[in-house]
C-alpha cells in the first residue's frame, strides 16, 4: 500500500496575523504542519504500519516547509518531495496542477490530505487534484478502513456521519477526529534527518510556469474589524426585546 | 560415638546451608549487576550518617510508632540474641558451656529479657497483620512466615535453657525467668529424656537458624542485607533532582528504561531491599484514588521480573534453593515457562524454544496506566524505611515511552507540542505572556530590558502568566513586593516555560532545551536572585538547573515574604478573622523542606486561626497535579483533588490556603466539585497576606 500525503505548512493556530506592506508578515512566526494534514500524515503511517508499503509526503511551497516535512518524516513517513520553485507558486489552480504532475510520476494506491488548510481555508486542492487525475474523492473523513482495493470512509457531514465506499486509488481528506497524531520519538527524529527529501523545480517537472499561472488575483489583504465589546440590555423583558429588534435592524442591519 | 555423629551432622548441615545461602545471594547480586553501573557521589561521611540514622536509629520506621517500636525490638533483639545462640550451639558439644562474660547472671537475664521481648513483638506483629489487618500489610501465610521462624527460634532458646537446668540440677533462678518456666515443666524427667529434649531443642534451634539463612535472600527478608546497603548507597543530592540524559552521546539509540537491565544497579538494589511493608502504598494518592498504581506493587513486580528474567539470561545462577520451595510460579512466568518447556522437550532445546517467552517490561510487567498515574509527590519515598527511590524509576519508564517509542496519551502530545511552539501548556500565543501586567494599574512591573535596577528576577511561570486565577497570585505578589520596596523585574515575553512538567512527563530532550534557553536569558540579564510563585519552577531551578549552568539564588515567594515579615518590612495589621487550613505543596514541602515559611506568614496575620489537616507537612497528600498530571485527564478512579479537598474541609475552614498555583487550581476545583465554593475560599498565602496589609 503506497500512500501519498499532500501536506502544507501553516502558521501555528495561535499566531496573530500581522500585516506589513499589505502582506502577511512571517516574522517570528511558529510554523507547523497544517493540523488537518497532520491527521492525514498520521493516518497514512498507521495504515502503512498495518499493511506495509511506503508513505511519501508531497508539498509545494518555500524552503521553510522543510522543517515540517522533517517532522512528518520523523513521525514515520518514508520520503518526501518538495516543489520549492517560486515560479510554480500560485493559487489553488496552480497548486493542484503542479501536485498532479508530481503525483503522475509516483506509484500509489491512496492519496491523503487535510480537508482544509488553516491559513487560507479554501479547501480546494485535493478535489482539484482528484479531478485532474480522474480518481474518486471523499472529504472530511473521521474513519478510514482499507480493504484490498476498496476503502470505506466514515465522513463527517455537519455532525452526522455518512459512510461511503469506493475503489482505490482514491483521494481522501481528513477531518478532526480521524486520529491523534503521534509525537515523534528521538530515534524517529534522528532517522528523519537521513530520509530522502527531493526538491523539484519547474524544469525537473517539465512544466512551463505559464501553464500553471494563477486563475485568481489578489487585490487587497486586510484584517477583520476589531471585535467590539458585547452589550447587555436591561429593563423589562418586553422593552429589551423591542430594543433588540431595533438594534438588529438599525445598527447591525441584519433584519 | 553419638557425640561424633552429632558433630558430623552439624558440620554437614551447616555447610549445606551456607552453600545454599551463597548460591541464592550470588544469584541476586548477579542480577543486580545486569543493571547499568552508576557513578555515586563520594561522601563517605554523609553515607555513614545515613546508616546511623536509618539503620542504627531506625528513623523512618519510627514514623509509624507502633510498628516502629516493634521493629526496633526485632532488629536489636535479633542481633543481641546472637550471643546466646553462639553459646547454645557450643553447648551442643561442650555440655554446660558458658560464654566467658563478666556478670554472667546478668548476661543470661538480659538474653532472657530479649527473648521475651522478641516473643512479644512476634505476637504483636501477628496481631497487627492477621487480626488488626492493617491495610498496608499483606495477610498471606507467606508474608508472616518470618514470625514463625523468630518465634520458634526464641522458644528453642528457653526450652533448651529449661531442660539444661534439669540436667545440671539447678535451682529456679530470677536470672533465667523464662527458662525456669520450662524447668518446672521438665522437672523430674529422666536424664536420658532430658538429653533427648535438649537435643531436640538444640537441633530445632540450629535448623531454624540455618533454614532462616537460606530463606532470607529468597524472600522480602532479603531487606536485612539490601536495606542496609541501600541506606548507604542512597542518593545524597536533593530528591528534587532527576537524573539527566546526555544527548551529546550519539551512540545511544534508546532513552529511558525499556527493559529491566536499563535501570542502574543502585535502582535494582532498591528492588531487593523492599520489605513489602506497604508504607508507600498507604500514602500514595494514586492508590488512594483507585488508580492501578501502587508503589509497593511496582517494586515487587519489578523485583520478581528481575529475578525471573535474570535466572534466564544468567543461566548459571540459582535463584531458588532447595528446589523451588520458595518460588511462586505466578510471579516468575519466564522462568516457569522455560522450565515447563524443558520438561516437554527433555531439556534439549529448552533455551531456544523459549526465547519468545520474555515479557515486555512496559506493557506486560508494568502497565502504561500505572506509569502515567504517578503525581511524583514523593510520599512513598518519604515513607520508605529502606530508602527506595520510586519516582526516578517512573520517570525512566516515561522517558522510554516518550523519547524512544513516541507513545503517549494525546493530552501529553498536545502539552509537548504547545510548550514546544508557544512555551506554555495551553499553546496560547507566547507574545501574550506579559499581558497579565496590563491588568494592574497601581504597580509598575518592568521587564529586564526596561530597567537595570532589580534585585530579584520574578519568574512568573506559565500558570502565573496565562492562567486567569493564577495571574491574580502574581498580581497580588507584585503589589506586596513593591509595598515592601523590593526591586524586581520580569523577563516578559522572553520567559520560557520552566520545563518541570515536561521533564516529569518524560520529555528530557525538550526539558533541556527549555532549561538552556531560560539559563541563557538569566545570564544575559545578569540575574543573581530569582523569585517565583511556582514550587515546580522553584524546584527545577534550585535543584536541576545548576547541572545546566544556572548560578543564581532561587527563592519561593513564601520564603521572601516570611523574611520580609521577620525583618519588619511588611507588617500585617488588618485583622483577617478566618479559620484557615494550609495545604502543603509537595514540591515545596517534601521536595524542598519548606513547611515553616508559609505557616509563619499565616500566623503573622492577626485574626487567623490556623488549623492543620490530619495529613500535613511531610505527610501531606498531593493535590493531584504534580508530575505533569495537571495536563492529563484523570479518568481512572476518583479524583485526587477531591479527596484532598475533603480532607481540608474536615477542618471546617473559611479558606483553604496554598502556596502553589497548581495546588490552588486543584483545591478550588475541589471546592466547586463539592459545591462549597461559596462558603470556602481558596487563596494563595500571598493573597491572604495582602488582605492584612
Amino acid at each position: 500500500m503506497n500512500i501519498l500525503v499532500l501536506m502544507k505548512q501553516t502558521f501555528d493556530t495561535e499566531e496573530k496575523i500581522v500585516l506589513e506592506d499589505g502582506k502577511v508578515s512571517e516574522e517570528g512566526v511558529e510554523f507547523i504542519i497544517n493540523p488537518y494534514d497532520e491527521y492525514a500524515v498520521e493516518e497514512a503511517i498507521t495504515i502503512k504500519e498495518e499493511l506495509g508499503g511506503e508513505v511519501t509526503v508531497i508539498s509545494l511551497g518555500p524552503d521553510r516547509f522543510e522543517s515540517s516535512i522533517r517532522t512528518a518524516l520523523a513521525m514515520g513517513a518514508d520520503k518526501a518531495i518538495l516543489v520549492d520553485d517560486p515560479d510554480l507558486f500560485g493559487d489553488e489552480y496552480s497548486v493542484a496542477k503542479v501536485l498532479a504532475k508530481v503525483i503522475q510520476d509516483q506509484s500509489f494506491d491512496l492519496i491523503l490530505g487535510g480537508y482544509v488548510a488553516v491559513d487560507n481555508g479554501s479547501g480546494q486542492v485535493p478535489q482539484r487534484v482528484a479531478e485532474i487525475l480522474n480518481i474518486p474523492f471523499i472529504s472530511t473523513a473521521v474513519k478510514i478502513e482499507v480493504d484490498n482495493s476498496k476503502v470505506t470512509v466514515h465522513r463527517d457531514v455537519e455532525g452526522d456521519t455518512e459512510i461511503l465506499e469506493t475503489n482505490l486509488p482514491a483521494i481522501i481528506t481528513s477531518q478532526q477526529g480521524l486520529n491523534d497524531p503521534r509525537y515523534p520519538s528521538l530515534p524517529g527524529i534522528m532517522k528523519a534527518k537521513k530520509k530522502p527529501l527531493k526538491h523539484l523545480s519547474a524544469s525537473d517537472l517539465e512544466i512551463s510556469p505559464e501553464s500553471v499561472q494563477a486563475k485568481t488575483e489578489e487585490i487587497d489583504i486586510f484584517l477583520p474589524p476589531k471585535k467590539e465589546a458585547g452589550r447587555i440590555l436591561s429593563g423589562e423583558l418586553g422593552e429589551q426585546a423591542k430594543e433588540l429588534i431595533e438594534l438588529l435592524h438599525n445598527e447591525a442591519k441584519v433584519l | 560415638m553419638l557425640y561424633y555423629l552429632n558433630f558430623i551432622a552439624f558440620l554437614v548441615v551447616t555447610a549445606y546451608a551456607l552453600w545454599v545461602f551463597y548460591k541464592v545471594i550470588h544469584a541476586r547480586i548477579t542480577y543486580i549487576k545486569l543493571g547499568k553501573p552508576e557513578k555515586l557521589e563520594k561522601n563517605t561521611k554523609a553515607r555513614l550518617k545515613n546508616i546511623l540514622s536509618l539503620v542504627i536509629g531506625q528513623k523512618k520506621l519510627l514514623k509509624d510508632k507502633k510498628s516502629g517500636i516493634m521493629h526496633v525490638i526485632f532488629f536489636y533483639g535479633a542481633i543481641l540474641v546472637q550471643a546466646g545462640t553462639i553459646e547454645l550451639i557450643i553447648k551442643g558439644f561442650v555440655h554446660g558451656f558458658e560464654l566467658p562474660v563478666p556478670y554472667y547472671n546478668f548476661f543470661t537475664l538480659s538474653q532472657e529479657i530479649l527473648v521475651g521481648l522478641v516473643i512479644l513483638a512476634v505476637i504483636y506483629a501477628t496481631y497487627r497483620r492477621y487480626i488488626e489487618k492493617l491495610p498496608r500489610l499483606q495477610q498471606t501465610f507467606r508474608a508472616g512466615l518470618v514470625y514463625w521462624f523468630l518465634g520458634f527460634l526464641m522458644l528453642s532458646i528457653v526450652v533448651t535453657g529449661g531442660v539444661e537446668m534439669v540436667l545440671f540440677n539447678e535451682e529456679p533462678s530470677v536470672y533465667k525467668p523464662l527458662s525456669t518456666l520450662f524447668f518446672w515443666l521438665f522437672e523430674g524427667v529422666s536424664e536420658t529424656t532430658a538429653y533427648v529434649i535438649f537435643y531436640i531443642g538444640w537441633w530445632s534451634h540450629l535448623l531454624i537458624i540455618l533454614g532462616y539463612l537460606i530463606y532470607l535472600p529468597q524472600h522480602k527478608q532479603a531487606h536485612e542485607i539490601f536495606a542496609i546497603i541501600n541506606s548507604y548507597l542512597k542518593r545524597l543530592h536533593s530528591p528534587g533532582k532527576l537524573s539527566s540524559i546526555d544527548f551529546e552521546d550519539e551512540e545511544q539509540e534508546e532513552f529511558g528504561v525499556g527493559k529491566i537491565e536499563d535501570f542502574t544497579q543502585k535502582q535494582l538494589i532498591d528492588l531487593y531491599a523492599c520489605v513489602e511493608c506497604g508504607r508507600c502504598t498507604s500514602m500514595c494518592p494514586a492508590t488512594a484514588s483507585g488508580k492501578t498504581l501502587s508503589p509497593r506493587e511496582l517494586i515487587i513486580k519489578l523485583r520478581d521480573h528481575l529475578t525471573d528474567k535474570g535466572s534466564v539470561i544468567a543461566p548459571n545462577t540459582v535463584p531458588w534453593a532447595p528446589g523451588n520451595i520458595f518460588k511462586t510460579p505466578r510471579n516468575y512466568p519466564i522462568a516457569t515457562a522455560r522450565q515447563e518447556a524443558a520438561v516437554a522437550t527433555d531439556g534439549a532445546n529448552a533455551l531456544e524454544s523459549n526465547i519468545g517467552a520474555e515479557l515486555n517490561l512496559i506493557g506486560e510487567v508494568i502497565t502504561e496506566q500505572e506509569i502515567w498515574a504517578c503525581t511524583t509527590c514523593r510520599n512513598c519515598e518519604d515513607q520508605c524505611p529502606v530508602s527506595n527511590e520510586h519516582v526516578q524509576k517512573i520517570i525512566d519508564l516515561r522517558r522510554y515511552l516518550v523519547l524512544t517509542m513516541g507513545e503517549m496519551r494525546p493530552e501529553v502530545t498536545r502539552t509537548f507540542n504547545n510548550i514546544e511552539r508557544q512555551s506554555n501548556p495551553w499553546g496560547i500565543n507566547r507574545k501574550e505572556r506579559i499581558n497579565w501586567r496590563d491588568e494592574i494599574e497601581d504597580v509598575k512591573v518592568p521587564t529586564v530590558k526596561e530597567t537595570d535596577e532589580f534585585e530579584y528576577l520574578l519568574f512568573v511561570g506559565s500558570m502565573g502568566s496565562f492562567d486567569n486565577r493564577s495571574k491574580k497570585i502574581t498580581q497580588s505578589l507584585v503589589r506586596v513586593l513593591s509595598k515592601a520596596g523590593i526591586k524586581f523585574a520580569i523577563l516578559g515575553n522572553d520567559e520560557k516555560n520552566s520545563g518541570d512538567s515536561v521533564r516529569r512527563l518524560g520529555n528530557e530532550y525538550l526539558y533541556q532545551e527549555l532549561a538552556i534557553e531560560n539559563i541563557s536569558n538569566f545570564r544575559k540579564y545578569d540575574v543573581k536572585k530569582i523569585i517565583t510563585i511556582d514550587p515546580h519552577a522553584y524546584n527545577t531551578f534550585k535543584n536541576e538547573y545548576p547541572e545546566f549552568g544556572l548560578e543564581a539564588e532561587v527563592y519561593h515567594h513564601t520564603e521572601i515574604l516570611a523574611k520580609l515579615i521577620e525583618e519588619g518590612r511588611i507588617k500585617p495589621e488588618k485583622e483577617v478573622k478566618e479559620t484557615i487550613t494550609y495545604h502543603d505543596s509537595c514540591y515545596l514541602g517534601r521536595y524542598n523542606d519548606i513547611y515553616d515559611a508559609p505557616r509563619l506568614i499565616l500566623n503573622s496575620i492577626p485574626g487567623i486561626e490556623l488549623k492543620e489537616m490530619e495529613r500535613n507537612r511531610q505527610d501531606a497528600m498531593c493535590c493531584g497535579a504534580g508530575g505533569g498530571m495537571m495536563w492529563l485527564e484523570e479518568k481512572e478512579g476518583t479524583r485526587i483533588n477531591i479527596l484532598r479537598t475533603e480532607q481540608a474541609l474536615s477542618c471546617n475552614p473559611d479558606t483553604i490556603a496554598t502556596a502553589c498555583p497548581y495546588c490552588l487550581t486543584m483545591m478550588s476545583d475541589g471546592t466547586k466539585a463539592k459545591g462549597v465554593e461559596e462558603e470556602v475560599n481558596t487563596l494563595d498565602v500571598v493573597e491572604l497576606l495582602e488582605k492584612s496589609l
